[in-house]
């Protein structure tokens, strides 16, 4: 098998329905977002996959302890955060990002709870530093700069805040520019009473220069209302190119809440626009992930995602493929690793090629023929 | 659950994709719902290959498309679609993303090639597409998809050639026509404000600029669209203000959107039209602010049209609203403009008739039909001549209906022609044309003669003889074609004649016979035309009824008149010379035949017979002279017998063959004595071959060194020969070639019984008549 966490590219981890992605700048600087450690159930049924683990043995090592350049947080769900207590634990982190949502949330799980207090910490010690952190200290927020009126933030540096529209190359106090840069385009500011998902991190992150690169877009558990308007807004600004994609993750595991809202009977309603926008954005090589259990031929009403449906449609405007974290046909779980190399990409060891390949007019020419009688001798006989 | 062609179709894609390495995938096929015939399959073909030019499609290295395969697949040919906007706007792709692969589907989907057919169309469909070359430079576009119009709404017929204008759009009002509850036709155009003499007015907007390939389903987006391109909504209203104005108030009002996407690539484009048919509730708001501007003329008090004024405000905004919100109701459109439609005969031997005016003589089995084809094919003048009625037999085989019974031909067969094209001109007489030749407009000599084209399908020989006769003294400016069918209506014959001149329909007729009956193959041709009184099945249709007639079904007339009709076609656009064909039923049993007619040398005598040289005759005249025996330095006379055909009605001779001098002859050079050794026998097989139409008709000699005037000698001669037996033919002909030995001169001379008197001691005298004429005719 080829190495979970190479040099330079994205790796997504097989953690069931929950999001668990690396994004490798270099060799030493590496970025995980999101986490969902799957540790071993008694129900042998249940899956798997302690995550933390093979994402610790991956990683660089400094005076012999893990690094992690930067942990971030899309949202405070469970399935985003599950295991980071034990992450931090093995491994040193040098920044933290996050949106504001962890601090105004009133029913963290235990889980968020871990990464809350850590956040915390941070947030305290930036303010009474005044932003000078060391790694393992650092912290980013993402969000809306109307939150340093509340009280919770007074004094935290606006340094540390980026705003949608926002580009970042500085990844635990290190310029990566011409190797990565993330554009921030959520979360917006939070209208009252918002759903936890619709408060995602959302941003494009590009890995290599501005020449030679490739594109992700990780949206967190957006669902169509949220995408909509954030694509709208980066139509409005004239930053399109901000949304193109050779990976993107599938929102809320493969969820059909991003391309069907519900009518009043509950029903489903395609929304067309939003498939021809992601159609539009995908670039020539283009992959979608799901980071989910491996798509049911079929849902039931009020089934969680994954969802078939979501995978249709998707299957439908995607230039190369559609990839599940997990599979029904191989038992055990492997990560899907892009790779970027030299001569572009890679998919879990394999060269990606969109060069051709045989004419398909000889193809099927091929394809339609009754065959040619045989090379060899066949012989028959009554014995 | 599949049915067993989806599992075909899924099994030959799958084929593609093995035998196609990386360059075509099946990506999935869909789970099929149960209320569903449709399979719904993902296929990604790779395009990395196609190169794409800048104004073509861009392609990516992998698309995907959705193929829709019914249930009773491979007869019935999928459908495919894409599931992204990046196509849309191309040529052939309909609804932003439906592919259109075939123009003709009925004809190009190879139902037994399947899905190697549809995928290998797809790619070509990919490649040309890239390129932008989907029409070719002088290729028609594709019109934009017909949409489904509402079922309860009428077709539109679009009559009339759109206006052409300078700008970015035309504004005015087309001139509408309703036919019946399912039919409104476009007849006209005009921009001024005014009421149509008949018919009503509806808003036109033509633009000079594409409309996005979809066209809008509410009338706002087509407001949305035709504001950007520079026409406001507030014009449109005032148009549809106008038009209700004018129109009465049970017309329903309709808007029509015209936009360039009709015609050829690169070359002069035409509009495609759309017909909205604005709803009731709008058309009546529009109509409530047309009474509140009535209003307004009426003065009563200034409270009064203050209210008034403020209800024609708010009217208007009523209406201007229910315009913009109404749903749109496409009108089914069917083209009938000749700038967009390319008639569905074009390039076949029926366009020949296109643009004609054509007298058509005759409206019986043949003529029936005949005119039907001209009406079809796009004659634009008839004039339809006939002088029976339509009596129940003839309903058999002839293009008539029941109810036309105790009709003129004429009159009826107009009616069916209008109903077929109301556009064309038609007009009928029911005289006996024969008798009434000189006042025939189509037989005018004028150089503004407006017949293009005379048809004679009488089939009277009574027309032909009488039209032979009338012609001896007139060129009309027109072309003719005569059409007659076999006794057992096995076959037709046709002759025709580029102009009409002295030559024509009986002339072609004897010629033909002539041929047929000589020639070997064309016995069955000879037996249909000329058949031996034996031969001759006469039938009588009605009691009463003496014309011979023929027997044959409406099924041999279209057979017939069909083939008739296209060589005729073919011969209005090529032939230069007169010809007549004769073609069978069965073209397989008997070959058609064709024969070209050389031109006679033609001489008109003083008392208004006219003759006619085959010119063959003046050939075989120059070999005999040729072989001239001579006395000494002189040449002596030669001479022999004329044979052909007198025809004292139309008063025409016809020399058709001759025979040199008999074995029993003698020779001088001062005279000729014509033997009469094998002459009889030469007469009478020429005339049982011929069926009488070449037979003795009188004596040639030479003059070696004098003129072609009749001598004493020569009178005499002629004298005896017309009383030998007793009992002379009615007249015959002399012929003597004068100043034969250096510069032949031709004298042609008939000498009637009633010439000959007997003087003195019974010798017989010819008194003669100058009644010939002499020509002068190169070797």
């Amino acid at each position: 098998m080829t190495d979970s966490i190479p040099n330079k590219g994205v790796t997504f981890w097989p953690v069931g329905n929950g999001d668990s992605t690396t994004i490798s700048i270099s060799e030493q600087v590496k970025i995980q977002i999101d986490l969902h450690h799957m540790v071993a159930a008694e129900d042998d049924d249940e899956e798997y996959y302690p995550v933390v683990d093979h994402l610790t043995e991956g990683l660089p090592k400094i005076d012999g302890t893990p690094y992690l350049s930067v942990f971030a947080l899309t949202h405070p769900d469970k399935d985003h955060i599950q295991g980071f207590d034990k992450l931090l634990e093995q491994a040193t982190i040098g920044e933290l990002w996050l949106t504001p949502r962890i601090f105004i949330d009133e029913e963290l799980s235990k889980e968020a709870e871990d990464f809350f207090n850590e956040a915390d910490r941070r947030l305290k010690l930036a303010i009474k530093n005044n932003g000078q952190l060391e790694s393992g200290d650092r912290i980013r927020i993402f969000g809306y700069n109307t939150i340093l009126d509340d009280k919770k933030f007074n004094g935290f540096p606006e340094e540390l805040l980026t705003l949608p529209g926002d580009e970042l190359s500085l990844v635990d106090g290190k310029d990566m520019s011409g190797e990565f840069s993330a554009f921030i385009h959520s979360p917006f500011k939070a209208e009252e009473e918002e759903d936890r998902n619709d408060s995602s991190l959302g941003m494009q992150i590009t890995l290599g220069d501005e020449e030679d690169n490739i594109k992700v877009l990780i949206f967190g558990d957006l669902a169509h209302e949220g995408l909509r308007k954030l694509i709208d807004i980066s139509k409005a600004n004239d930053n399109e190119d901000k949304l193109e994609w050779n990976i993107l993750l599938a929102p809320h595991h493969c969820s059909k809440s991003i391309m069907y809202t519900k009518d009043e009977n509950d029903n489903n309603v395609f929304q067309q626009e939003m498939m021809d926008d992601l159609a539009n954005y995908c670039l020539d090589t283009g992959y979608i992930i799901s980071s989910s259990k491996s798509v049911p031929s079929s849902n039931k009403k009020g089934d969680n995602p994954p969802h078939v449906i979501a995978k249709d449609r998707y299957e439908e405007i995607v230039s190369n493929d559609f990839l599940c974290t997990h599979n029904e046909e191989s038992e055990d779980a492997e990560p899907i690793v892009f790779e970027k190399t030299d001569d572009g990409l890679s998919l879990n060891g394999e060269h990606i090629s969109n060069t051709s390949c045989k004419d398909l007019g000889a193809s099927i020419s091929e394809a339609r023929s009754s065959g040619t009688p045989p090379t060899n001798t066949a012989g028959f006989g009554v014995l | 659950m599949h049915s067993s062609g989806q599992d075909k179709a899924i099994a030959q894609l799958k084929r593609i994709e093995s035998a196609s390495d990386t360059g075509f995938r099946v990506v999935k096929v869909y789970a099929q719902t149960e209320d569903s015939s449709y399979l719904f399959i993902l296929v990604e073909i790779n395009c990395s290959n196609i190169k794409s030019s800048t104004d073509g499609l861009q392609l990516k290295s992998r698309e995907k498309f959705v193929l829709r395969v019914r249930d009773n697949f491979p007869f019935s040919y999928p459908t495919v679609y894409v599931s992204h906007n990046r196509f849309n706007g191309f040529s052939h792709v309909q609804w932003v993303r439906h592919l259109c692969l075939y123009l003709s589907p009925l004809t190009e989907w190879n139902i037994s090639d399947g899905m190697y057919g549809y995928i290998e169309r797809l790619h070509q469909w990919l490649v040309r597409g890239a390129k932008n070359s989907h029409e070719l430079d002088g290729q028609p576009l594709h019109p934009p998809a017909v949409y489904p119009g509402s079922k309860d709404l009428p077709s539109v017929i679009i009559r009339n050639d759109t206006p052409s204008f300078e700008g970015p759009f035309w504004l005015g009002f087309a001139v509408m026509e309703n036919i019946n509850e399912k039919r409104v036709d476009l007849v006209g155009w005009q921009q001024g404000l005014q009421k149509p003499v008949s018919g009503f007015l509806s808003p036109v907007i033509l633009l000079s600029e594409n409309f996005p390939f979809e066209y809008p389903n509410k009338a706002e987006d087509l407001f949305k669209q035709i504001e950007l391109l520079g026409v406001k909504t507030e014009t449109v209203h005032a148009l549809s203000l106008f038009s209700s104005l004018v129109n009465n108030n049970e017309t329903p009002l309709y808007l029509i959107v015209g936009s360039p996407m009709r015609g050829i690539k690169h070359q002069k484009t035409f509009q495609h039209l759309s017909v909205w048919s604005i709803d009731e509730l709008t058309k009546n708001a529009i109509g409530m602010e047309i009474q509140c501007a009535d209003l307004l003329t009426k003065k009563v008090d200034d409270e009064f049209t203050a209210n008034v004024k403020k209800l024609s405000i708010e009217c208007k905004e009523q209406s201007m609203s229910a315009l913009k919100s109404a749903d749109m109701r496409w009108c089914s459109v069917q083209e009938d403009r000749s700038e967009v439609t390319i008639r569905r005969d074009n390039n076949t031997s029926a366009n020949a008739y296109s643009n004609k005016a054509i007298a058509l003589w005759g409206c019986g089995a043949l003529g029936s039909y005949i005119a039907e084809i001209l009406v079809r094919s796009g004659a634009t003048h008839l004039i339809l001549r006939d002088n029976k009625k339509v009596t129940p037999g003839i309903l058999v085989r002839q293009n008539y209906e029941d109810a036309d019974i105790g009709n003129w031909k004429c009159d009826s067969l107009k009616n069916r022609l209008l109903r077929i094209n109301p556009k064309v001109t038609i007009e009928t007489d029911n005289d006996d044309i024969s008798s009434s030749f000189n006042t025939l407009a189509e037989l005018s000599e004028d150089e503004s003669n407006p017949y293009d084209l005379i048809i004679d399908a009488t089939a009277s020989n009574f027309v032909h003889l009488s039209l032979e006769e009338y012609l001896k003294g007139v060129t009309p400016n027109v072309a003719l074609a005569s059409v007659i069918i076999g006794a057992k209506a096995s076959s037709a014959l046709f002759s025709y004649f580029p102009s009409v001149k002295s030559g024509a329909i009986s002339d072609a007729l004897r010629k033909s016979k002539i041929k047929a009956l000589k020639t070997k193959n064309m016995g069955n041709y000879a037996k249909e035309f000329w058949p031996n009184q034996a031969d001759f099945l006469n039938f009588q249709p009605e009691p009463g009824c003496s014309d011979p007639t023929f027997i044959g079904s409406s099924i041999d007339m279209m057979i017939l008149v069909g083939r008739v009709m296209d060589l005729l076609g073919k011969s209005l656009v090529s032939a230069k010379s007169s010809s007549t064909h004769m073609l069978s039923k069965n073209p397989s049993e008997d070959k058609d035949f064709f024969l070209e007619h050389s031109e006679d040398l033609i001489v008109d005598l003083p008392d208004n017979y006219q003759v006619r040289f085959d010119r063959k005759v003046i050939k075989d005249i120059y070999k005999v002279i040729s072989k001239s025996k001579r006395s000494g330095k002189k040449v002596c006379e030669t001479g022999g017998l004329l044979f052909g055909q007198i025809d004292h009605a139309s008063e025409i001779v016809w020399i058709t063959e001759i025979m040199g001098p008999p074995k029993d002859s003698i020779s001088l050079p001062e005279k000729f004595v014509c033997g009469t050794k094998g002459t009889k026998e030469f007469n009478s097989q020429s005339s049982i071959k011929t069926q009488g139409s070449v037979h003795y008709i009188g004596m040639w000699h030479t003059h070696p060194v004098s003129s072609a005037v009749p001598s004493f000698i020569d009178m005499q001669g002629m004298a005896g020969i017309m009383c030998n037996d007793g009992f002379a033919a009615e007249s015959q002909m002399l012929l003597i070639i004068g100043h034969s030995s250096k510069n032949p001169e031709f004298g042609i001379y008939q000498f009637s019984t009633s010439d000959i008197q007997s003087i003195n001691s019974g010798e017989l005298e010819m008194k003669f008549k100058h009644n010939g004429t002499i020509v002068k005719e190169k070797k």
